[in-house]
């Protein structure tokens, strides 16, 4: 996979919640590695848990939620935490320091009472990283390096006067302030028009080479997956039903569910119809026995029905979660 | 061209604004001077980023914003001039899908009361009548019976797509607009509600203005597509120019900004447009595109470029193709 050392490695996460009707289990034994530099897409449909996982990460999901497993995250000093053991205090110096995140939706993300400048060093200020300011002269270098014009004017508006495309500049200005380790980037284009979208991921894409750190990329289109990802992670109902290189899963996909989500979209080299997926996703309360796609799916025979699959093991750290992974006569 | 059902002729629509509190009121031109036609049984795209005008283009057709210069003609007459029983029947026949079904689908109503509601308003049918023809709009979009007693909140996304689709065809209508009415949906569900459009075009001859920012799916579904920016129609081709990346250099800027599912192609291959879309309050002189064009030159800036014929209904209004001529272009590149 790598020869690059890992700086999280998530064994077994399960997150589950405590509904009135039972027991949604929206994240089911998950288990991923990432290493240093490199950007692994989890890729879903809406409820699949990629959401969830990158709240468990961050330990921002609310109380009644259970999450159990490992989230072993290497530090800036080289040890090993589990983020998932740490007390609040704790995870409060590793929140913004060691682990940046940036959201979706850049226009509820900011205060809209501070300015920007002072939202961008308030995680330096938070973390004692530098005085106050230090962290007004780095705001400006911040918002210069994400490529915002006129930095110095722009650190003293406020967010009602930028447009969404300079404001996701600004969300990640204010995760990489402290030079974390790990990015998660949960759907941070989906609010955005395609042009400034294609801006977005190229900015990304320039800071995560020039400071090495790993990006967690949480996202539901498989275009922008196919353009910044190194390796995918494919998940459906809480469970992690693909993962291999961005090649082998655009090239030989094996699960069913991967392949229609791939036809699902316009492909120019495929032109005509698209295929879609028949059906939809169902909430399930408690422990599902069979494959959680069989209801969708065109192979699914009674086994599936009954036996969950594990994960098969292809060449090249390929993982597939089907009773039919070997089989490769189907397109 | 006489088979158009819905013509756009030099349409434009200016609002009013004031800046600040004591600020002149000047106008905003959100449409200027777009002309079109939809043909019979035909999907015309209409694609942009957010600003480019693409809603307000279905808002004119659909009578809920009037036009302050140029015409729309439907079925060769100005919808100003359908009035009272005329124009009763007009709004039977032209029907809008939005983009999110939640905020079109009333929460406190069942879906079969959803249903009703355009047989009840237009007055058609017997009770027995409307019921049989919600059982057979819900074979259309592919629901069970069981969802009519249910509530919005009930079903997903997709279903609730389906059941505003199949209230917008209740009275048969002849034009569809469909204004990102896939975009809130995941992919898999997204691909099937193309498709049950796709379908419904074939079974009832329905003319679809399918309205997105999001070019490849144009693409993959339209037969002619319009390109727009900032209220100005750039491109006017059909879906073979489009799909070889279009002439404008905003459509190939698109082109090269939409994500592909290709993984031979990685984002250092190409530049992305830069900057963003201005301000309507205070257009760029000139092609309003010269700002963020990669090919621009000194005259893009001064001459505002008129729509030149490319082809069978491909046109596209870019100076490189007018005054500046082909040649010019080829020493750019």
């Amino acid at each position: 996979m790598t020869n690059s050392e890992l700086i999280l490695d998530v064994r077994n996460l399960t997150t589950s919640f405590q509904t009135p009707n039972g027991e949604v289990i929206a994240v089911n034994d998950l288990s991923f590695s990432l290493a240093d530099g490199e950007t692994l897409a989890i890729v879903g449909e809406s409820g699949c848990g990629k959401s969830v996982t990158s709240f468990s990460l961050m330990r921002l999901l609310a109380s009644q939620a259970r999450v159990h497993g490992q989230a072993l995250l290497s530090g800036h000093d080289g040890r090993q935490i589990d983020l998932l053991q740490l007390s609040d205090a704790e995870m409060e110096k590793v929140r913004g320091r060691q682990l940046g995140m940036i959201f979706q939706e850049p226009m509820t993300s900011l205060n809209p009472l501070n300015r920007i400048g002072d939202q961008i060093g308030e995680a330096m200020l938070a973390h004692g990283l530098c005085s106050r300011d230090e962290a007004r002269q780095r705001a400006v270098g911040l918002l210069e390096m994400v490529g915002i014009a006129d930095p110095r004017l722009r650190a003293r508006q406020y967010p009602h006067q930028m447009s969404g495309g300079m404001r996701q500049r600004v969300m990640i200005a204010i995760a990489l302030a402290c030079k974390p380790r790990v990015l998660i980037a949960d759907e941070p284009t989906t609010a955005l028009d395609v042009t400034i979208q294609a801006q977005i991921l190229r900015l990304i894409r320039r800071l995560q080479r020039e400071a090495g750190m790993g990006v967690l990329f949480i996202t539901h289109d498989m275009g922008v997956v196919s353009q910044v990802a190194d390796r995918v992670a494919v998940m459906y109902g809480g469970q992690l039903v693909e993962t291999g290189s961005t090649r082998a899963i655009f090239t030989q996909a094996r699960h069913p569910y991967t392949r229609g989500l791939l036809a699902s979209v316009p492909n120019p080299k495929k032109p005509g119809r698209l295929v879609g997926i028949a059906g939809q996703v169902e909430t399930i309360y408690g422990e599902h026995l069979g494959c959680r796609f069989a209801n969708r799916c065109a192979l699914a025979v009674d086994l599936c029905h009954r036996t969950r699959p594990s994960l098969s093991e292809f060449p090249q750290g390929h993982q597939v979660r089907c009773h039919f992974a070997d089989r490769t006569d189907t397109p | 061209m006489n088979d158009a059902i819905l013509r756009f002729e030099n349409t434009g629509i200016a609002f009013q604004t004031k800046v600040g509190m004591f600020g002149k009121s000047q106008p905003l031109h959100a449409v200027k001077d777009v002309s079109f036609d939809l043909q019979h049984g035909e999907v015309l795209g209409i694609v942009g980023e957010s600003g480019s005008g693409k809603s307000t283009l279905a808002k004119l057709a659909m009578q809920l914003l009037k036009p302050s210069s140029g015409r729309i003609l439907y079925r060769g007459k100005a919808l100003a001039d359908y009035h009272g029983e005329a124009l009763k029947q007009l709004r039977g026949e032209l029907q809008m899908v939005f983009q999110d079904p939640n905020s079109s689908l009333n929460p406190r109503l069942t879906i079969a009361q959803s249903l009703r509601e355009p047989f009840v308003l237009h007055q058609r049918g017997t009770s027995d009548e409307r019921c049989a023809e919600i059982d057979r709009l819900l074979g259309v979009v592919g629901l069970p019976t069981t969802v009519l007693q249910r509530y919005p909140h009930e079903l997903s996304g997709g279903q609730k797509q389906r059941v505003v689709i199949a209230r917008a065809l209740a009275l048969k209508p002849r034009v569809l607009i469909a204004d990102e009415a896939v975009a809130a949906l995941d992919a898999s569900v997204k691909a099937q509600i193309v498709n049950l459009l796709l379908d419904l075009r074939e079974q009832f001859e329905l003319s679809i203005i399918f309205i997105s920012h999001d070019l490849p799916m144009i693409e993959a579904m339209c037969d002619r597509v319009l390109v727009l920016y900032l209220g100005r129609l750039m491109e006017y081709a059909p879906r073979q120019a489009i799909a070889q990346g279009g002439s404008h250099p905003y459509t190939q800027a698109l082109w090269k900004s939409s994500p592909s599912i290709d993984p031979d192609l990685s984002l250092d291959d190409d530049e992305p447009l830069s900057g963003e879309i201005p301000s309507p309050l205070n257009p760029p002189d000139g092609c309003v595109f010269h700002t963020r064009c990669p090919l621009a030159v000194q005259q893009c800036s001064q001459q505002v470029p008129a729509l030149e014929t490319l082809g069978a209904g491909h046109r596209v209004a870019c100076l490189l193709f007018g005054s500046l001529n082909q040649s010019r272009i080829d020493t750019i590149k």
